[in-house]
């Protein structure tokens, strides 16, 4: 029972065996009956035609030509290979005629004599695998091309020892593709009830190993009865073994483990299309370099597709048509300002490609298999596609691409088309033409490429408002071609394989005055000699950064996975650009218009102080950088020093709108965060702080930290309204954004405080460690020397709620006197949007859209009594609906310390999933990048508890007890203070 | 390009069969299809008698290509399928033997034939209800949907046929209170809540079931429309009122007792064709992580 319960710890749900030579001897069967039917038939050619064909050889021709296919492939592929032109047929042919289907039916006619006369005999080592399979309770399924499968399971006595069957028989009824098709495997297992991924495929033929392979089936094991070894390998077995005998079961699943962690879990695999997930998976897949972002879509764009690049900082005016946060949500226009929306540009991996005249693509219904992976490891997206044009005539394409994390104007793309079974003329046009560009890109117009080099395709486009110019130069090769081209028509044989490569390079006029020759240059520059290094320069820059920011958690793939798509799109959503920090969807999609949150020191930030450091500080750059605009929006309000914007793009400006319109109904929200939301502000103070703790870096706080620091809390001092001996903070909104006009919400106080001391904090040590550079900066800014003790006293007075009589902190001043509401669990997770038309109904509840008081317990986890935080969560937890991406991994990080492990554990999980699984309905407009900064923070300071001394960080000692319920061990490493430390956590075995 | 390109009708000799001949015989000719007519019989005939003895009106018979076979229908019907590609199936729900209907759950609205066929076999099928009444030309399409899969590719089809045959389309979906799913992890949830409370998120629900259509292709769709309640009654009612000719409805493929009870119903109390669109094994949509990685 124990090793069963582990087994299922390691997702083994099923078997699959092939039939034929796996688990009966009928190898020898369909050998003889296919050297009979090609005796006689070549001798037939021989008497009538004067032919002479070297004889079917039952050992090398059978397994080359015709082991494990559909008998008429087999018939096809002995043709071919000896010459012979035979009309197709059709199924109902009978024995005697002379097309491909009157062949097979005579195989088959020889067979069944064969099998009648001769019998089957059984594998005894298979069947015995079989029988300890199924008495640990793994389902065992067997699949066979063979139209006779169920003949021969009944002949050999096995028909009860599977719990499903499919055979060539039930893939005809279903209309099922044969193998190397994957179909049928899938079939089986569905009929098992066991996902391909935690399933088993045992195969003897190449066929059936491919179709095992394709599929994405967890293990393929093949089965080398002789000479065959290599072309299993070939096409994809993980393992080969000359007999059955030689595995057992706990042997399949740790192989099945092994390669789940070595291999499913650095990627994130699509199987098949479901048009209503595509946009999706386009966000998924959308691979990034901190310049820019490419979404995932198809090389050949669907009508629907939301075919977009993304560059960091190209910003135009905002376009009213298109969604803010849903797309349902419309937002007006931000006066004239030329920065407001991120400019959505034409998609730069563009390709159309025609097989003698036919195109292929998703559009048509030539395709029958697709399979996209996100390589996380090499930061690669490769798809393959297999069409059928006319009647069985099969191409595939497979494709891979990358935005280079080395060089990180350039993109690279590879095309590979493979005539399988026919030859034809391939036309590939790699121009990146868009169609109906004003619809699709309306911040857009185009403009001439004069003097252009011959061979190079290359776009330029001008930003309507902002009159930033984006320059795309694709250059296109055909490998073994020696020229460029864009436009490409070449005849390809049967077998052939053509490949393309393409570089693309990216420019815009922030990176230079001449943004066009910027983009040529660059192209010209690329030698296709080089283009395995550049990928390779690419891969290196992601091995590096897998070294720093990876998690190992054993045993448990899906988890490690998930982690490294966070990893994997928190790391390539920033880069160096101080100019620029992370927006809410990143580089993913159109959502929040590019926008930058609270979401980046607070979410992001910590994951890149303690893997990346460097781009943490160019994230907190990109606010010195915008510092100006904080302080003019700060002099707006009435207030001294500077106040950042609740949502901004490049020059600090406030971006949020102030209404959300209804793009059906013209029905009108009102928006307070943008006036209100000013807790951002002591955000960044936060930030400041958390990374000059981490890292020390003094020219950073010198040159750029304590100059915010001192500002912001200008702001506070300004901000805050003396009642009395106390300061209050009225009229805001703290983090629940489903309470406006609010005082003293706990959340801002606390941090407008911690904002305060940090600044006299700052200038104290300036004033210590750079005496001169303190002089300067303080007669620049005009800081007198009473003003940190302003400060200081601002800090004391300002009222800070605590905990009541019940240890509960209010939220804001009279939360507790609103009106209860008994939340409904399907609101949970998923609340309504009409919520925010009742707002001010919603004002007058208790109902949180997030957390908002325990995000102070998730900042300073040290600085409240245990009590405090256990009654605060037992108060507010229930209260609040998550219609935050940012609220589930609060949760779990408070729980977790709390040692709620079950609250944990959920609310952990659906923060982990949150894109993996679409759970909030609205990945098709971008990933959160903040959730995933937030499911980092819940395990790291959550789970593991971790904390930091001048020793380096270390675990919570009660760490062990408070992992996840199935996890073993998890593993990471940290930097601190210019030293990278690993960390670990193994469960302790029950004694 | 025509969506169908071979249909097969298999008869029996009742009335109830051939009643599926017109409405077949009717599509084949607007599509220009391959209309192919399967007797299970357990005597061969020439055509001239068989097509006789089927009850088939003289004037279809120089389009029809006739097959006579003598093995257990639904066997029939399936090799039928394989053998002639066929890609869309016309039957009635109801067959010989089951005028007089009783039985378990669902045997009043299919026959055995019917269901095993629909079951077994992959194409579309356009199914006679008991109460069909014919109602020739089709003007417009009724399409049920649900974010699903079955529906998305329902749609798709009907898509593709209407601009075939020059029909409007008209698209509902229909929020039911008790079909709302919980606690589903690393599967796509797809929250009906916005899709009932904007339409434009309903609009985005058809967008994304016809990304791979062309705007052209879509503009058959005179209108989406949002209703509330139980999800057969609400669909019946909406066919009426729009006068649809033909329902155009995913499933997911069993109709074993307790399955596709609205289907069922719906199939009770239509007087109109339904074309049931099972769902596609072919590029099966899987996204390899959370559970599905284990």
């Amino acid at each position: 029972m124990e090793q069963h319960d582990d087994m299922h710890d390691s997702g083994f749900d099923a078997v699959l065996f092939d039939l034929d030579g796996v688990v009966t001897r009928t190898a020898e069967l369909h050998a003889t009956a296919w050297t009979e039917l090609f005796d006689g038939f070549f001798e037939q050619r021989r008497r009538e035609l004067g032919e002479s064909h070297r004889p079917f050889d039952p050992a090398t021709d059978y397994l080359a030509l015709v082991d494990g296919k559909p008998r008429y492939e087999g018939v096809r592929s002995v043709l071919a290979d000896r010459g012979i032109d035979l009309p197709e047929g059709d199924p109902t042919d009978d024995p005697g005629r002379a097309s491909v289907h009157g062949l097979a039916a005579r195989k088959d006619a020889l067979f069944v004599e064969r099998l009648r006369e001769d019998g089957v005999q059984v594998f005894a080592s298979t069947l015995a695998l079989i029988r300890d399979l199924r008495a640990h309770g793994v389902k065992v399924g067997v699949v066979t091309s063979s139209r006779n499968g169920r003949e021969v399971l009944r002949a050999a006595g096995l028909e009860g020892c599977f719990d499903a069957r499919v055979d060539g028989l039930d893939a005809a009824a279903l209309g099922l593709a044969g193998k190397p098709d994957p179909a049928p495997f899938f079939e089986c297992a569905r009929r098992l009830g066991a996902a391909p991924a935690r399933s088993v495929v045992v195969e003897d033929a190449a066929p059936g190993v491919m179709a095992g392979r394709r599929g994405g089936f967890g293990l393929v094991v093949g089965v080398d009865r002789g000479g065959n070894r290599e072309a299993l390998v070939r096409n994809g077995a993980d393992a080969v073994v000359a007999d059955l005998g030689e595995v057992d079961v706990s042997q399949l699943a740790e192989r099945l483990g092994a390669k789940r962690e070595s291999v499913l879990a650095w990627r994130v695999e699509q199987e098949g299309f479901d048009p209503a997930r595509e946009h999706e998976v386009e966000s998924l897949f959308t691979l990034a370099n901190g310049y820019l972002g490419v979404r995932g879509t198809l090389e050949a764009p669907l009508p629907g597709s939301r075919a977009d690049l993304f560059v960091a900082g190209l910003y135009d005016r905002k376009h009213p048509d298109l969604p803010y946060s849903e797309t349902e949500f419309l937002t007006e226009e931000r006066g004239d300002y030329p920065y407001s929306e991120l400019v959505p540009a034409p998609f730069p991996f563009r390709l159309a490609l025609t097989v003698d005249g036919e195109p292929l693509g998703l559009v048509g219904s030539h395709a029958r298999e697709l399979r996209r992976v996100l390589d996380l490891r090499r930061g690669v997206l490769s798809a393959q596609i297999r069409y059928e044009t006319g009647t069985d005539v099969r191409t595939r394409v497979r494709t891979w691409r990358c935005a280079s994390l080395d060089d990180l104007h350039l993109l690279l793309q590879e095309v590979a088309i493979h005539l399988e079974n026919h030859s034809g003329t391939v036309e590939l046009d790699t121009a990146l033409a868009v169609p109906d560009l004003e619809a699709r890109h309306p911040h857009l117009v185009p403009l001439p490429a004069d003097d252009v080099p011959p061979g190079l395709d290359v776009r330029r486009f001008r930003t309507t408002a902002s009159g930033l110019e984006l320059c795309l130069v694709s250059r296109a090769t055909l490998v073994g071609g020696g020229r460029n081209d864009v436009r490409w028509r070449v005849a390809a044989t049967i077998g052939q394989t053509l490949t393309f490569r393409r570089t693309v390079s990216v420019f815009t006029s922030r990176d230079g005055a001449a943004p066009l020759e910027a983009a040529l240059d660059h192209a010209l520059a690329q030698s296709w000699d080089r283009f395995d290094d550049a990928l390779a320069a690419h891969v290196a820059r992601w091995k590096d950064l897998w070294e720093r920011a990876d998690i190992s958690v054993p045993g448990r793939p899906a988890t490690e996975q998930a982690l490294r798509f966070h990893a994997y799109h928190l790391s390539s959503a920033a880069d160096h650009d101080p100019r620029v920090s992370v927006g809410a969807r990143a580089l993913s999609g159109r959502a929040y218009e590019g926008h930058v949150f609270w979401d980046a020191e607070i979410f992001m930030l910590p994951f890149h102080i303690h893997t990346r450091p460097g781009v943490a500080r160019t994230m907190l750059r990109y606010r010195h950088h915008t510092l100006d605009g904080a302080r003019r929006r700060a002099r707006s309000m009435g207030c001294r020093g500077a106040c950042y914007a609740w949502e901004s793009t490049v020059t600090g400006a406030d971006v949020t709108p102030r209404t959300i319109r209804l793009a059906t109904t013209g029905a009108e929200i009102p928006i307070f965060t943008g006036t209100q939301q000013i807790h951002v502000t002591a955000g960044v103070a936060h930030g400041i702080w958390r990374y000059w703790e981490a890292t020390r870096d003094e020219a950073f706080l010198r040159d750029h930290g304590v100059e915010m620091l001192i500002e912001t809390a200008r702001f506070w001092t300004s901000r805050a309204s003396r009642e009395g001996p106390r300061l209050h903070i009225r009229g805001v909104v703290g983090p629940d954004e489903y309470h406006h006009s609010v005082d003293d919400n706990a959340y801002t106080n606390h941090m407008a405080r911690f904002n305060l001391e940090r600044a006299v904090d700052a200038v104290a040590w300036m004033e210590a460690r750079s005496p001169e550079a303190w002089e300067a900066l303080a007669g620049r800014l005009g800081v007198s020397a009473d003003e940190p003790h302003e400060w200081t006293e601002a800090a004391r007075d300002l009222h800070v709620p605590g905990p009541n009589a019940e240890g509960v902190i209010e939220q804001f001043e009279g939360f507790f006197d609103l009106e209860e509401y008994p939340l409904p669990s399907r609101e949970r997770f998923k609340a309504p949007v009409s919520r925010l038309f009742d707002w001010k109904r919603i004002n007058e509840l208790q109902l949180l859209k997030q957390a908002d008081v325990l995000m102070l317990f998730y900042l300073f986890p040290d600085a409240f009594p245990r009590e405090a935080v256990a009654a605060s969560y037992r108060y507010y937890e229930p209260r609040t609906d998550h219609g935050s991406s940012l609220s589930p991994g609060v949760h779990a990080a408070v729980a977790a310390r709390l040692g709620l492990r079950e609250d944990a554990e959920r609310y952990w999980r659906e923060s982990l999933f949150l894109d993996l699984s679409n759970r909030m309905g609205n990945s098709t407009l971008g990933v959160h990048p903040a959730c995933m900064g937030a499911t980092w923070q819940a395990l790291v300071f959550g789970f593991l508890g971790v904390h930091f001394s001048d020793d380096g960080p270390a675990v919570a000692q009660d760490a062990a007890a408070r992992l996840p319920e199935r996890w073993r061990e998890v593993a990471l490493q940290l930097l601190w203070r210019g030293r990278s430390y690993p960390l670990s956590v193994e469960r302790r075995k029950p004694r | 390009m025509s969506p169908f390109q071979s249909i097969l009708v298999p008869l029996d000799g009742s009335r109830r069969a051939t009643q599926s001949l017109a409405c077949a015989s009717w599509l084949a000719a607007r599509l220009g299809a391959q209309l192919h007519l399967l007797s299970a019989t357990p005597t061969e005939r020439s055509t001239r008698e068989e097509l006789s003895r089927l009850r088939v009106p003289e004037e279809h018979w120089p389009r029809i290509v006739l097959h006579q076979a003598v093995e257990p229908p639904e066997e029939a019907i399936l090799d039928a399928i394989a053998r002639h590609r066929v890609d869309l199936l016309v039957m009635t729900a109801l067959g010989e033997g089951s005028e007089e209907p009783e039985g378990p759950e669902g045997a009043k609205t299919l026959g055995h034939v019917t269901r095993a066929v629909a079951e077994r076999s992959a194409v579309p099928i356009l199914l006679l209800p008991p109460g069909y009444r014919e109602k020739l030309p089709w003007e417009r399409f009724l399409v049920p949907i649900s974010g699903e899969r079955e529906g998305s590719d329902a749609l798709a089809l009907a898509v593709r046929l209407a601009n075939a045959l020059d029909l409007r389309v008209h698209v509902v979906h229909v929020d039911a209170p008790d079909h709302h799913d919980e606690g589903l992890e690393a599967e796509a949830r797809y929250p009906d809540a916005p899709h009932h409370e904007y339409p434009r998120q309903l609009e985005e629900m058809v967008a994304r079931a016809l990304l791979h259509v062309s705007g052209e292709e879509c503009r058959c769709i005179e209108d989406v429309s949002l209703a509330e309640g139980d999800v057969a009654s609400e669909v019946l009612d909406l066919a009426k009122r729009k006068r649809a000719s033909v329902l155009v409805a995913g499933w997911h493929g069993p109709l074993d007792v307790g399955r596709a009870a609205i289907l069922k119903r719906l199939v009770a109390e239509l007087t109109v064709p339904v074309l049931l669109v099972k769902r596609s094994r072919e590029m099966r949509f899987r996204l390899v992580a959370g559970e599905e990685l284990g």
